[in-house]
């Protein structure tokens, strides 16, 4: 089971594996450091919380993910969408556009995407 | 290297602690009348008098002024000397294995039995007997300990919580695992805020928190802390405590009012409200958002308003007359050196009586046959500042009292005897002793006892020409310098 909900300070973390991945938990941990200011006990600690949610992985000292980003970004908006609107992506769209005004190319990839959804 | 610290924990560090926790208390128990009566000022003067009971808490002096409470004498203080003569004193009796109660028997039965080591140092070493004060102490000191050590783990607990954070900007973070606010470190705070709060509670958290850091509240409550385990013992204490911290909550949500602009109070008390409800408790939690009482800082946010000025003065000049009355100590006087003088005598001429075979009480003679007949040709020196002389006779021993420039009481006696006897009777745990010192040829022994509030001195030799042994006993407030030595040369005869 995935567990997708993630701090603040986790997801932040979670970006830095995904731009780096896949990479030595000890690298992960010097950049940390560079970036965060966090000691090595640190890293370590937050990167087992995120191998326990099923999100990452840490195969043999090697750092990479079980969910990739944009996976968990979707599985994120499903989920807001879910408890939001219940469920109905249509309802969404029509709350996002009612507020912003949709560009001619976002229209043309909304089109093709559910073109390519109904075919 | 245990028994020489716990005998000084003992004698040394625990009466002193008594001694403030008792001032402290009296103190807190001021406070938070005073505090019921600016309850409805800004909760800043309450501040201020809680930090009076932190000063009697943590510092063992203070000055003494006119102003101070204590002057009014309405209640018996112990002050640190007596308990450390009553810690002497059940030593003594253990080691005397008396059932007699402290004071004047059993120390009657040390001068009588003439025991070499007159100092507290040597009564205790030779007292192999764990003592009812050591105990006392030991309990003292291993409560202080647990809770000092279970702060401590909660403290390194919150510590690695906050260790995976992200910082904000200047020295501001936030982390995912805290549930409330707080601010953080001693020499350079930080401010922690839970990673799921909103922008607009942020903003105001924030100064909060700033405005903590900025007072030193941080210190404070540490200082707080330690103040709170020292005296674990004592419950006043702990409502000290607990009421000093929502008084420092809601000073500071006034300062977060003042600073604002518009109305946030009602945001401001969904906060409060919100974040209270996410705390555990502990001690030395560092300054939470969350402290407090939050229904008595919701009500004290919705209900605040700019302070009128009469108000304030008001509480200012309160807040003043009680904190130096409170922080220190009473004066005493010239008329205070005369009582203390008074009260010796009385409480020599009460253990004489005690002494005595005799059942009758010291009878004053003015007939000057019998007293030149028990005088021996002593006389009590004319050319010094001398007044008040008296002349007491029991059993054959001549007691006279006289006064020393208004401040120093003396009793000397003459009995007649075959020999060297200490016959002094004097009641004190002697600090200083010695037999080298001679009065002109005559080998004396000399004696004394310094304190907070009393001096003794005492000399007494055996004077083998009239077959008189003789004592001659000083007391007063201060006797540094004092020269008993001129005083018994000018009474040889």
């Amino acid at each position: 089971m995935v567990d997708i909900k993630l701090g603040v300070v986790e997801t932040r973390f979670a970006e830095i594996i995904w731009e780096n991945e896949p990479i030595g938990s000890r690298d992960l941990a010097e950049i940390c450091n560079k970036e965060l200011s966090w000691k090595r006990p640190t890293t370590y600690n937050v990167l087992r919380k995120l191998c326990d949610k099923n999100i990452f992985q840490n195969i043999d000292g090697t750092v990479s993910s079980i969910v990739s980003k944009d996976e968990f970004y979707g599985m994120q908006g499903e989920e807001f969408v879910e408890e939001a609107f219940n469920g109905s992506l249509p309802a969404f769209v029509a709350a996002f556009t009612s507020r912003k005004k949709l560009s001619d190319k976002d229209i043309d990839e909304l089109i093709h995407i559910i073109q390519n959804k109904k075919g | 290297m245990i028994r020489t610290l716990i005998h000084f924990l003992s004698n040394v560090v625990f009466p002193q602690i008594l001694e403030m926790t008792v001032i402290a208390s009296i103190v807190i128990l001021a406070v938070v009348i005073v505090r019921f009566f600016i309850r409805k000022s800004p909760k800043v003067f309450s501040y201020l008098l809680w930090s009076v009971v932190l000063f009697r808490l943590l510092c063992p002096i203070s000055f003494s002024t006119n102003m101070s409470m204590f002057n009014l004498n309405l209640f018996d203080i112990p002050m640190v000397h007596d308990v450390q003569n009553a810690a002497t004193r059940i030593e003594i009796t253990n080691n005397n294995q008396t059932a007699e109660t402290p004071g004047t028997a059993v120390a009657n039965d040390i001068s009588k039995s003439k025991i070499e080591t007159t100092t507290t140092e040597n009564i205790t070493d030779n007292n192999k007997s764990i003592t009812a004060i050591s105990v006392i102490t030991t309990v003292w000191f291993v409560g202080m300990l647990l809770l000092f050590v279970t702060n401590l783990i909660s403290f390194l607990k919150l510590k690695i919580k906050t260790a995976a954070c992200l910082k904000v900007r200047d020295n501001i973070y936030i982390a995912d695992e805290i549930d409330t606010p707080f601010c953080f470190g001693f020499v350079h705070p930080k401010i922690y805020l839970p990673s799921n709060l909103q922008e607009r509670e942020m903003e105001y958290i924030i100064i909060h928190e700033q405005t903590h850091i900025r007072r030193m509240d941080h210190i404070v409550k540490m200082l707080a802390f330690v103040a709170l385990i020292v005296h674990w013992f004592n419950p006043l204490v702990w409502l000290a405590f607990i009421l000093a911290c929502k008084d420092i909550e809601m000073s500071c949500d006034e300062t977060v009012l003042r600073k604002m602009k518009g109305d946030i109070r009602q945001e401001y008390c969904m906060s409060i409200l919100q974040l209270a409800t996410r705390k555990r408790i502990s001690l030395a939690s560092p300054l939470s958002f969350a402290d407090g009482d939050p229904k008595r800082r919701i009500k004290n946010v919705m209900n605040y308003k700019k302070p009128r000025i009469g108000i304030t003065i008001l509480s200012i000049l309160i807040c003043i007359f009680a904190g130096v009355g409170l922080s220190s100590n009473a004066k005493t006087t010239k008329a205070d050196h005369n009582v203390i003088a008074e009260n010796t005598e009385n409480t020599i001429v009460q253990e004489t009586t005690d002494n005595n075979t005799t059942t009758d009480s010291l009878q004053e003679i003015t007939d000057e046959q019998v007293i030149n007949e028990h005088l021996h040709d002593f006389c009590v020196p004319t050319d010094m500042n001398i007044s008040d002389i008296k002349y007491y006779l029991y059993d054959n021993t001549l007691e006279i009292h006289f006064v020393y420039e208004d401040h120093t009481y003396l009793i000397a006696k003459i009995a007649e005897a075959t020999s060297y006897e200490d016959i002094s009777d004097a009641n004190y745990p002697w600090t200083f002793e010695t037999d080298e010192l001679s009065l002109l040829d005559r080998p004396t022994h000399t004696t004394s006892y310094f304190s907070d509030t009393e001096s003794v001195m005492l000399l007494t030799w055996f004077e083998a020409n009239k077959g008189v042994n003789v004592s001659l006993e000083a007391m007063g407030q201060d006797l540094d310098g004092f020269d008993l030595f001129t005083v018994a040369e000018r009474m040889l005869p």
